[in-house]
């Protein structure tokens, strides 16, 4: 039985032979290794287990190269863990006069109109370059940016409760200074949302398609 | 008996097996390198405004187009830019990226433009990417009355 086993494979190591013949410089079996040959039997044993006869390729400078990469990559992607977005409609075009954009989630107004309610204009809110922002026709008021969202509160009409000039849905316009920084912008239509109002915008002058300065 | 030469060592095996570890390895670098050109393509580096008072948002996973304003010295836009697409602050590049947003709408109706603006950035120089967008709605002819945009802001770190 084992006889029978060993023989075709006795023909096998034969033909590798005749091939390797073949090859120039080439041999079958074990690559004589440098510097382990003659060592203990137990180092023998060891290195005939090992690493070494098996793979042929070395691995090691290709992961470590790969570790590099990898390592680089994940230091240099910028993620943006802190922003933010307020979303605000647009409308289609500067044709509608006072263009206030809709905050977004505003229902449609109320069909049952209060009649000591203001007018379909809008609260206008001027924004310096300073940041200080003065309010238009209604309320007549210039705040600064710190005070701006507790005023605007104080002038909401909520239900329930006392006082308050301006429904939730009352159109209000922000119109910044050219010069304003954006960030004053941005902070007054921040404070008018954060205050309760969900209609809010800024203005939009008719043509106003190309950039302001030259 | 002769033993045989070649199976005397046993079967080649190695030690650690590394073949998944590298698959691992490129998988990871293969997404890294695809999110860092992803994100270079959206955020340029810029100080976005800072918000108080909690009216932002998370943004949501809403197909997105973000438009940047490119800042430069004393409040001014040294360009817009859209993916890598840059365009000149001028009437003639504000109206190629309002086409250019009329076609992304009109391939993707339900898209929303996050506008991303330095803090000192002159809101002259900001608006005429809002009314890009604006423009880009009209063009597009997509039967859609408002355009949807979303003001990019630093939130509050300290809401997770």
């Amino acid at each position: 039985m084992a006889e029978a086993a060993h023989a075709p494979r006795e023909e096998a190591i034969d033909a590798l032979r005749a091939m390797a013949a073949a090859l120039p410089g080439a041999t079958v079996g074990r690559r004589p290794r440098r510097g382990l040959a003659g060592g203990t039997r137990a180092s023998r044993r060891r290195a005939r287990r090992g690493l070494g006869g098996a793979l042929r390729t070395n691995m090691t400078p290709m992961i470590d190269v790969v570790f590099q990469l990898l390592v680089f990559f994940i230091a240099t992607t910028r993620y943006a863990p802190g922003e933010r977005v307020i979303a605000m409609d647009i409308a289609r075009r500067a044709a509608q006069a006072p263009a206030a954009a809709q905050a977004a989630g505003s229902a449609p107004e109320a069909p049952p109109r209060d009649p000591f309610a203001l007018d379909d204009e809008s609260l206008r809110l001027e924004v310096a370059a300073d940041g200080t922002v003065s309010a238009g026709a209604p309320m007549r008021r210039t705040l600064g940016p710190a005070e701006l969202r507790a005023a605007l509160a104080a002038e909401i009409r909520l239900p329930g409760r006392a006082g308050g000039m301006f429904e939730p849905s009352f159109p209000i316009v922000i119109a910044p200074a050219d010069s304003a920084p954006w960030e004053a912008a941005v902070a007054t239509l921040d404070a008018a949302v954060a205050a309760g109002f969900r209609n809010v915008g800024f203005e939009r002058k008719p043509g106003s398609s190309e950039a302001a300065r030259p | 008996m002769r033993a045989s030469r070649i199976h005397r060592r046993g079967p080649s095996t190695f030690d650690a097996d590394m073949t998944p570890l590298i698959d691992m390895a490129f998988l990871l670098i293969v997404f890294f390198v695809l999110v860092s050109q992803v994100a270079g393509a959206e955020f340029v580096e810029l100080a976005l405004p800072r918000t108080e008072s909690g009216a932002a948002k998370r943004p949501d996973d809403t197909q997105r187009i973000v438009v940047n304003v490119v800042p430069a010295r004393d409040g001014g836009a040294a360009a817009y830019r859209l993916g890598k697409r840059e365009y000149a602050p001028d009437a003639a590049g504000l109206r190629e990226l309002a086409a250019t947003l009329a076609r992304a709408m009109r391939d993707q109706p339900s898209v929303e433009v996050n506008v991303r603006a330095d803090r000192a950035t002159a809101y002259s120089w900001v608006r005429p990417a809002m009314d890009a967008v604006a423009d880009g709605l009209a063009e597009s002819g997509i039967d859609r009355s408002r355009a949807r945009v979303r003001l990019v802001v630093l939130g509050d770190q300290s809401d997770g």
